[in-house]
């Protein structure tokens, strides 16, 4: 293989992998206490929240390209490009930037999707199941839509539930996973790896990003908004360095003949 | 059009089988007081309230039921493959191995925990293992059987191409996941403290001083299971095969519109009404819960 | 009651890489000089081995507490691992194909050397990422990059010893693709290896938790895996790759519910070999299951925790 293509490859997948670190952070975890109605946010880990987003970015990505190696939508030249591992040299990009767009835009579709339901569902139970009103400690005024917060939170707890901010803010959050995970994907698919391979593969890069990202976090945020947010620099450089090295290793399999 | 009604008929399936998935791995979480909930329940004997609850910590519940799906999906594969034998049966045996594996691993869970915390005197009550134990392989088995299931009609199918296993472990994380944030707050916050008024949230202070008594006798997890069966685990149910069916809906119909593109709008259009309807129900619960005290500028 | 020292992390650390890099290879070099397949158990004791380490390490490391739940190291420590492992096995492939092809009694040299070379890619990549958590994340944990360093070591000796299992005794780079992850067999690999690590101590987690008695659970749990591994190398004696059959005239079906470009499946009942094979793996699994879960038992009621048959909460002495 030519190694400008590998070069680029090492680079699609660090920035994958950058990318779903930085998601992470993005997405309004409340942990354990959220479950009680004690804090803002979704009840559930930040590592497996933006893990179950980035992984139905996964599946559309992954069912995106079969379409198009089935000839159901038609991007000409992308199962060529893919079988003969030029699909990420400097032509095949030019060639096929309509497929590789296609490809990661259901990633971002399928996560942004699973977000929103995540969010949403919840704030349903919150609301007719406990009776209580979506708040935030954190602000006194919602920064999008202007809603009075402080005296809508029980005495005593962080919030409940996921106000309209948080919930744009996860919708942010998973955009930049789905993208993460599906140029991951395309990455080692265009490197030679078996589409088993390579959705394994990338299943992994996303978990050590992401649990590198939830131990910056340590715990729950709710989002931009939360002073919390101002640590990502020390993920962004966490998570890039991390994936990198993957790359590197998988760039090596490539070169020694996946 | 064929292909299209075969599409949609299978969607249709996988959607009723999302659907239950997420209702029964609800249940059995509440069974099994996993995740979220549990740690109020290992708080309790810190701070002087004992109980009779299953204090099952395995792990988180998407890790468990990406577990108990690829574990699942992975047998039925093998079975199918060596005996040829047909794949429902492959798929029932697959889910029941994977269950009673999962029911191994909580009984060691309950016992380790409450020896690591023996200082506080909580006792390990046998018959609580022995009762409780079953339910929870048995709502693992229903979970597990409907994700491999939809996980294998998505790739026979539908044509997904990763293998079922993978696809299985993916679902089960993201199931997982929406019972840990649908299920367990109905759980957490209004079975576990239903001492607290209906329309607040649980003060901190409140923590750990969960409910011991129950409606005859002392409270077990059998009663709060009861409970969240009529709203937690439905809405769990719903939230999963709601996710399903509209992810797949909307490429199944568009993906032929604009050269793919009009799958990825109507998908665009979709998160926005989600996002207009949380709008919604947002001013509605202000309008009509009101604030908890008076502004007082 | 008094504390038993602790056995030391380097120990275990030795027992798990030269116990599970031995038990490999004991298994590998009787099924080639012998010419079967039954001694892919080996394999599965040499993970079992690294599951006891892979145990301590976490123990080590969330003992100072690190905020987010003890499974989300296992995903960490089997996500870097997965890669640095398929290199390992890759270059024992490409010495064979280009240069070290020499066979001594059916022995392949160049397969050796697969283990030993992921072992060392994982070892490095748990150490940089032991140096992020701590360095640049800042977690503040003492023990984080040793312990991330040996956490990474055991993912790769658990892979490699289940990947035997599975495969029925093979672990070159092709077969483990073809038969491991295209059959999407990797999905409860990754995720049955990973937890028993987990369950040892997250289950035992408390001011009273007890070393012997959370290894004591690693084995458990690992054994239970074994006997899931086993049930999964049933088929793989029947998985070919998808255009052997046409070249080979050798009949075979479409795989059941898989992408037709990435396996075949032989038609025809299992061999002999194959289903002993399997079955041992099993037997040998139930058996150390059963062992370890009366030890742990045994354990539980040795630790003095009240134990009652049923009952009303006891009353407390004042």
């Amino acid at each position: 293989m030519e190694p400008l293509t590998l070069l680029i490859i090492v680079a699609c997948i660090g920035l994958g992998g950058l990318l779903v670190g930085l998601g992470v952070h993005f997405v309004p975890v409340g942990g354990a206490p959220a479950a009680m109605a004690q804090a803002t946010g979704i009840g559930t880990g930040t590592t497996m929240l933006a893990a179950s987003s980035g992984f139905l970015g996964l599946i559309s990505a992954g069912l995106v390209t079969a379409e198009i190696t089935n000839g159901k939508i038609s991007y000409p030249g992308f199962t060529n490009a893919v079988d003969s591992q030029t699909l990420l040299s400097i032509s095949g990009i030019t060639s096929n930037i309509g497929a590789i767009a296609i490809i990661i835009a259901a990633g971002v579709i399928g996560a942004m999707l699973m977000i929103s339901i995540l969010c949403v569902v919840p704030n349903v139970l919150y609301i007719f199941g406990l009776g209580v009103p979506l708040a935030s400690a954190k602000v006194k005024f919602d920064p999008l839509t202007g809603d009075r917060q402080d005296i809508y939170v029980t005495r005593g707890t962080e919030g409940h539930g996921t106000p309209s901010v948080a919930v744009i803010s996860s919708l942010i959050g998973g955009l930049l996973a789905g993208i993460g995970g599906a140029l991951t994907y395309l990455a080692l698919l265009a490197g030679g790896f078996s589409i088993a391979t390579a959705a394994f593969a990338a299943i992994g890069i996303f978990f050590v990003n992401s649990v590198l990202a939830s131990y910056n976090i340590a715990g729950t945020i709710e989002g931009f908004h939360d002073p919390k947010f101002k640590r990502w620099p020390r993920a962004f450089v966490g998570c890039l360095i991390a994936s990198v090295v993957l790359g590197i290793w998988a760039a090596a399999i490539m070169f020694l003949g996946a | 059009m064929e292909d299209l009604a075969l599409n949609l008929g299978t969607l249709a399936l996988m959607g009723a089988c999302a659907t239950i998935a997420g209702a029964a791995e609800d249940l059995e979480s509440d069974f099994g007081s996993q995740s979220n909930a549990n740690s109020q329940v290992q708080l309790a004997p810190q701070v002087g309230y004992l109980h009779r609850i299953y204090n099952k910590a395995i792990c988180g519940e998407p890790v468990a039921y990406g577990l108990l799906a690829a574990t699942g999906s992975a047998i039925a594969l093998a079975l199918a493959t060596a005996f040829s034998l047909n794949i429902v049966i492959s798929l029932a045996l697959g889910a029941t191995i994977a269950a009673l594996m999962y029911g191994v691993y909580a009984t060691t869970a309950y016992m380790g925990r409450i020896t690591g915390q023996k200082r506080f005197g909580q006792p390990v009550y046998l018959d609580v293992l022995l009762i409780t134990t079953p339910s929870i392989i048995a709502h693992a088995f229903i979970a597990t059987i409907s994700i491999a299931t939809f996980s294998y009609l998505l790739s026979a199918i539908i044509g997904q191409p990763f293998p079922f296993p993978i696809l299985a472990l993916l679902w089960g994380v993201m199931t997982g996941g929406m019972g840990s944030a649908v299920g367990d707050v109905h759980y957490g916050a209004e079975r576990q403290y239903q001492a607290k008024p209906f329309g607040m949230g649980l003060p901190i202070a409140s923590s750990g001083k969960i409910i011991q008594k129950g409606e005859v006798g002392l409270r077990c997890s059998t009663d709060i299971a009861g409970f969240c069966v009529k709203h937690g685990g439905p809405l769990t149910g719903l939230g999963l095969g709601l996710t399903v069916f509209i992810d797949l809906w909307r490429h199944i119909i568009f993906i032929n519109v604009a050269n793919g593109w009009g799958a990825m709008i109507m998908g665009l259009f979709i998160v926005v009404l989600i996002v207009a309807f949380n709008r919604g129900i947002e001013i509605w619960a202000r309008k009509n819960y009101g604030p908890y005290k008076k502004a007082e500028d | 009651m008094s504390e038993q020292k602790d056995i030391d992390w380097y120990n275990l650390a030795g027992l798990g890489i030269i116990g599970g890099l031995a038990c490999i290879y004991v298994a590998y070099i009787l099924d080639a000089v012998l010419g079967v397949t039954y001694f892919a158990f080996l394999g599965a004791l040499g993970a079992i081995l690294a599951t006891v380490w892979g145990a301590d390490a976490v123990r080590r490391i969330c003992k100072f507490g690190i905020g987010t739940g003890v499974p989300s190291i296992g995903m960490l420590a089997f996500g870097m691992g997965l890669l640095s492992t398929l290199l390992g096995l890759k270059v024992g492939d490409y010495l064979f194909a280009h240069g070290l092809s020499t066979a001594v009694s059916n022995i392949v040299i160049a397969q050796l050397i697969g283990p030993v070379v992921a072992l060392i890619v994982s070892l490095i990549m748990g150490a940089i990422v032991g140096y992020i958590a701590q360095n640049v994340i800042k977690m503040k944990i003492p023990t984080m990059q040793v312990g991330m360093t040996m956490i990474a070591g055991a993912a790769c000796m658990i892979y490699l010893g289940y990947i035997m299992a599975i495969t029925g005794g093979a672990f070159d780079y092709t077969n483990v693709i073809l038969k491991v992850m295209n059959t999407g067999f990797i999905a409860p690999l990754f995720i049955v290896g990973a937890l028993p690590m987990l369950h040892a101590f997250n289950a035992c987690m408390g001011p009273d938790e007890f070393q012997k008695r959370t290894l004591t659970l690693a084995i458990e749990a690992s054994s239970m895996s074994v006997v899931i591994f086993g049930i999964l190398s049933f088929a793989s004696s029947k998985i070919i790759p998808p255009v052997a059959a046409a070249a080979q005239g050798v009949a075979s079906t479409p795989p059941v519910g898989i992408n037709v470009a990435l396996l075949g499946v032989t038609t025809g009942n299992l061999s002999s070999q194959a289903m002993i094979t399997s079955v041992l793996t099993v037997v040998f699994g139930l058996i150390v299951w059963a062992y370890a879960y009366l030890a742990y038992w045994r354990k539980v009621k040795e630790s003095g925790v009240t134990i009652m048959a049923t009952g009303l909460i006891p009353k407390k002495e004042e």
